[in-house]
């Protein structure tokens, strides 16, 4: 039985950071249209920029996140503006704009660094030890990684929720043009709404390499990411905390489907990352608006 | 007088919401029949459920003796149905000789296999296809235009090539939505005498759905109104404008008293 | 009436098949010079891939439904002729069309499910297919687990190709393949697939039956691309996909290295599909030792491209053409074109 709370906890830090790409991919699109491949690319940018400070340049921590948080909103906005509003509305070219972008960000990623990985890693100052919780032992740090996620996304909803700035947002995501009557600047929405997402895709990268103790690489944000999307379309690419929610369950998922599954079913080529492709076809054929999303109506 | 489109009792809604609401519509062979109300009324919903883009919850189509709700909607070319969209919804990349060959596509096309290799056969089925098209955009004087890109035309042409698409299929009844929307008067004058030309010349029934009320009485046969997806009122166009109902759905109660005291 | 034979008649009838005949010798004669390096390098994936990305046009530039996920079909083709050749025996020519077959069942039962989604989704469907396909035959058993397969040199009766001379197969095969998919594209199917795309309301009004087309272009893009496959399949000698999603042959990069093709050459022209993967190839060629770099200039072509270019490699002449206009316009004053 402890096995299984512990699977569930690691479920729910890999499922944070799901949840983390998956939030920032969300806001994008529902504000700005664009299904944002580049989420991947934007973490790893994340992740180095701070291993580069903290290792490269000797800065604290809390100074090293803070740059690299407005990097990354500058380089979201910067992305929108320039890029991507040329091609407005015209969804199936900005699926493999992203696309392009992603591989241009990473190979510059390991143009500047160098592929693999480099020595010292971006490590967090994460408490090691076991937290007691009745006859369960768990691991505290895995405890603080499945948390700030939880964090970052709660207070992202809330303040969706409950600020003025959040309100405009999701006005926005509801009827640009409507929002636009109204007055607000849909313009600059959308230019904050993917600096946010690349801080939280930024956000993502950070945790990754304590969460999964690997090196940093340019590529490491890759094998979570089609995990990302997935959650995100299993929750509804138009529902925020559908999508998030969709990320922490799949983490879960993927999590169980691992440490359950027989090797003889394994050889066969059938793994966890089977089950989410499958999951992600499955639920793109029966109602591709995801769980929590409301269904497309094409009127002509 | 046979009729060429029989609607019965068609009800339409989106979740919460009707459409349409036990809808009854006709229009004869040969005739020229207009489809008005105010915006909102449900008038491209019931297009839209004549084409098979729509599935009502109740009611019935008839397209002569042939019942609509049985087909697919690219079935309906095969049985003389044919229409014009609000928005034009021309293949933008593609010439005007392309758009048109498009609505030909029903009539003679070579299979897949044949049109890959080049069989003989395809050869004739393409140059059918091909005279067929050019003669469809002479009858509209379109064929000075058969290259050029149908996203660069203005309005006014784009409507008429989208009108020969149309034709194209050979059709016995044609749905125009908003033929004269965003033409100027002179354009609109020319549109109202090319629908009547071409429902002379090639046997036509048309039912039309338009917002210019000279445009719609000076050219239909017997018109009929929808207000909130129901039928409020059908007939020949000057009982209509007579109509207190119509009146007060389109300006508002208040004036449909004046007007009929007025007799107007 | 008959007609007079007179064979000047034919050329002036199709003026396009003095040139095709020319380029199509000159290619020939290509393996007579060239290094078995070369040919594995350039000759043999140019050949390759522009088979698939003939097909793979009629998808993505025609009905305009951009797939990212046909390395699965690449993979389906390349390990059935894997397979078929190794633990069966079967010779080349007859695994090939098979493989082609195979590639395009899973084409088709994949194309059915998918014909209503639109942009975002039906990309990320068919991602989910191309990386579910590469996991499964990466891991599995059957199809050479972690240690691939290798296969035979293909053999026709009782000569013997290699990787220099098997061009000439593969130039055979896209000879064929560029004839079928251009009179497709030009003819009544190519013109459902862009009515499908620019308005698919107005298709089926003018009696063009969606399903039906959709999974068309769909089934014969997978089968080109398992055409594809058997045919790397036969000149590389070796498959492995151990590497699943991040392999280069058949994961996520094979497939946006196709969708490179598609859009560098230019969006729905045919032309454009093979000048797209002769580029991409040659890139690839040229940035041997550097993979990632190659793999970083097709990702800023894409982003070129769809955002300034978007007629590709084929609409580079009219580009090159409206610009020296507007620039002569300019230098003498005159209002711009």
């Amino acid at each position: 039985m402890s096995d299984l709370v512990q699977v569930v906890l690691s479920g729910l830090v890999t499922g944070g950071i799901y949840a983390l790409l998956a939030a920032g991919l969300t806001l994008i699109f529902q504000v700005s249209g664009v299904v944002n491949f580049a989420q991947g690319a934007l973490a790893a940018v994340g992740a180095y920029t701070c291993w580069s400070l903290e290792n490269q340049h000797d800065v604290a921590l809390v100074p090293a996140l803070a740059f690299t948080a407005c990097g990354l909103f500058l380089l979201g906005c910067v992305m929108q503006a320039i890029l991507l509003r040329r091609l407005a509305g015209d969804l199936a070219s900005s699926v493999i704009v992203t696309l392009g972008l992603l591989i241009v960000l990473e190979g510059g990623i390991g143009i500047a660094f160098g592929y693999s990985p480099p020595a010292r890693p971006l490590s967090l100052p994460l408490p090691d030890g076991q937290f007691n919780l009745g006859s369960w032992a768990l691991s505290q740090q895995e405890l603080v990684l499945a948390a700030i996620p939880a964090l970052l996304v709660g207070a992202l909803l809330l303040g969706l929720r409950y600020t003025r700035i959040g309100a405009t947002v999701r006005a926005v995501a509801q009827s640009a043009r409507g929002a636009r009557l109204v007055g607000i600047r849909v313009d600059r929405v959308r230019l904050g709404a993917w600096g946010v997402g690349a801080i939280l895709a930024g956000a993502a990268g950070i945790l990754i390499p304590s969460a999964s103790t690997s090196p940093i690489s340019p590529g490491m944000v890759d094998p979570y990411l089609l995990s990302a999307f997935t959650g995100a379309v299993i929750g509804g690419l138009d529902s925020l905390p559908g999508a998030a929610v969709g990320g922490w369950g799949l983490g879960i998922i993927q999590n169980l489907v691992s440490y359950y599954t027989p090797s003889q079913v394994t050889n066969w080529g059938i793994g966890k990352d089977t089950v989410i492709f499958a999951l992600l076809l499955a639920v793109l054929m029966a109602r591709p608006t995801g769980v929590f999303g409301t269904p497309i109506q094409r009127r002509v | 007088m046979p009729e060429a489109l029989t609607v019965r009792d068609l009800s339409l809604s989106f979740g919460g919401i009707v459409a349409l609401e036990s809808v009854d519509l006709s229009v004869d062979a040969g005739a020229i029949g207009g489809l008005i109300g105010p915006n909102g009324a449900g008038k491209t919903s019931l297009l839209n459920c004549i084409c098979r883009f729509y599935q009502p919850q109740g009611g019935s189509i008839r397209l002569g003796a042939v019942d609509v709700l049985r087909c697919a909607p690219h079935q309906l070319t095969g049985h003389g149905l044919a229409r014009t969209f609000q928005h034009t919804e021309l293949f933008r990349a593609m010439t005007v000789l392309g758009n048109v060959l498009v609505g030909a596509h029903t009539r003679g096309r070579p299979s897949v296999f044949a049109d890959a290799l080049r069989l003989p056969a395809a050869r004739r089925a393409s140059a059918a296809q091909a005279s067929l098209a050019r003669g469809v955009l002479e009858r509209l004087d379109l064929t000075a235009l058969a290259d050029v890109r149908a996203g660069a035309l203005p309005l006014g042409l784009q409507k008429r090539v989208g009108l020969a698409r149309a034709i194209a299929s050979r059709p016995n009844l044609i749905l125009l939505d908003e033929p004269a929307a965003g033409l100027n008067p002179s354009e609109k004058r020319e549109m109202a005498a090319l629908l009547l030309r071409l429902r002379d010349e090639l046997a036509l029934t048309l039912l039309l759905i338009d917002h210019d009320m000279d445009l719609v009485m000076g050219l239909c046969d017997q018109v009929t109104v929808l207000d909130f997806g129901r039928r409020i009122a059908s007939g020949p166009p000057k009982t209509i404008q007579r109509d207190p109902r119509v009146i007060a759905a389109y300006l508002g109660a208040q004036y449909s008293a004046v007007s009929s005291e007025k007799g107007q | 009436m008959k007609r007079a034979k007179n064979p000047w008649a034919w050329f002036r009838r199709c003026p396009w098949l003095l040139p095709a005949l020319a380029a199509l010798v000159t290619l020939a004669c290509l393996p007579l010079i060239s290094t078995t390096s070369f040919a594995v390098g350039f000759l043999d994936p140019a050949g390759t891939y522009a088979i698939l990305a003939l097909g793979l046009n009629l998808l993505i530039g025609g009905t305009g439904q951009f797939s990212l996920g046909h390395a699965g079909f690449f993979a389906i083709g390349a390990f059935t002729a894997g397979i078929l050749s190794t633990n069966y025996g079967w010779p080349f020519w007859v695994v090939i069309p098979v493989a082609g077959v195979v590639a395009g069942l899973f084409g088709a039962a994949l194309g059915l499910p998918t014909l209503r989604l639109i942009g975002p989704y039906f990309s990320m469907a068919t991602l989910g297919f191309g990386l579910l396909t590469a996991e499964v035959l990466g891991a599995a058993s059957w199809a050479g687990g972690r240690t691939g397969i290798t296969l035979n040199y293909p053999q026709l009766g009782a000569y013997t190709f290699d990787e220099v001379s098997f061009f000439w197969v593969i130039l055979g095969v896209a000879a064929v393949t560029l004839f079928l998919v251009w009179n497709l594209r030009h003819g009544a199917t190519g013109r459902a697939f862009v009515a499908l795309r620019e308005s698919d309301f107005a298709a089926r009004a003018c009696g063009i039956h969606l399903a039906r087309y959709r999974v068309l272009a769909f089934t014969i893009s997978a089968v080109l691309a398992g055409i594809a496959g058997s045919l790397f399949a036969n000149w590389n000698g070796f498959l492995d996909a151990s590497e699943s999603a991040t392999s280069s042959t058949f994961g996520l990069p094979a497939s946006v290295a196709f969708v490179a093709m598609v859009v560098v050459g230019g969006l729905d022209s045919t032309l454009g599909s093979i000048l797209g993967a002769v580029f991409i190839t040659a890139v690839q060629y040229w940035l041997q030792d550097r993979p990632e770099l190659a793999e970083m200039l097709y990702g800023a072509s894409i982003v070129i491209v769809l955002l300034g270019a978007k007629g590709g490699l084929a609409g580079l002449p009219a580009m090159v053409y409206t610009a020296w206009r507007n620039l002569r316009a300019r230098g003498t004053g005159e209002a711009r074109a």
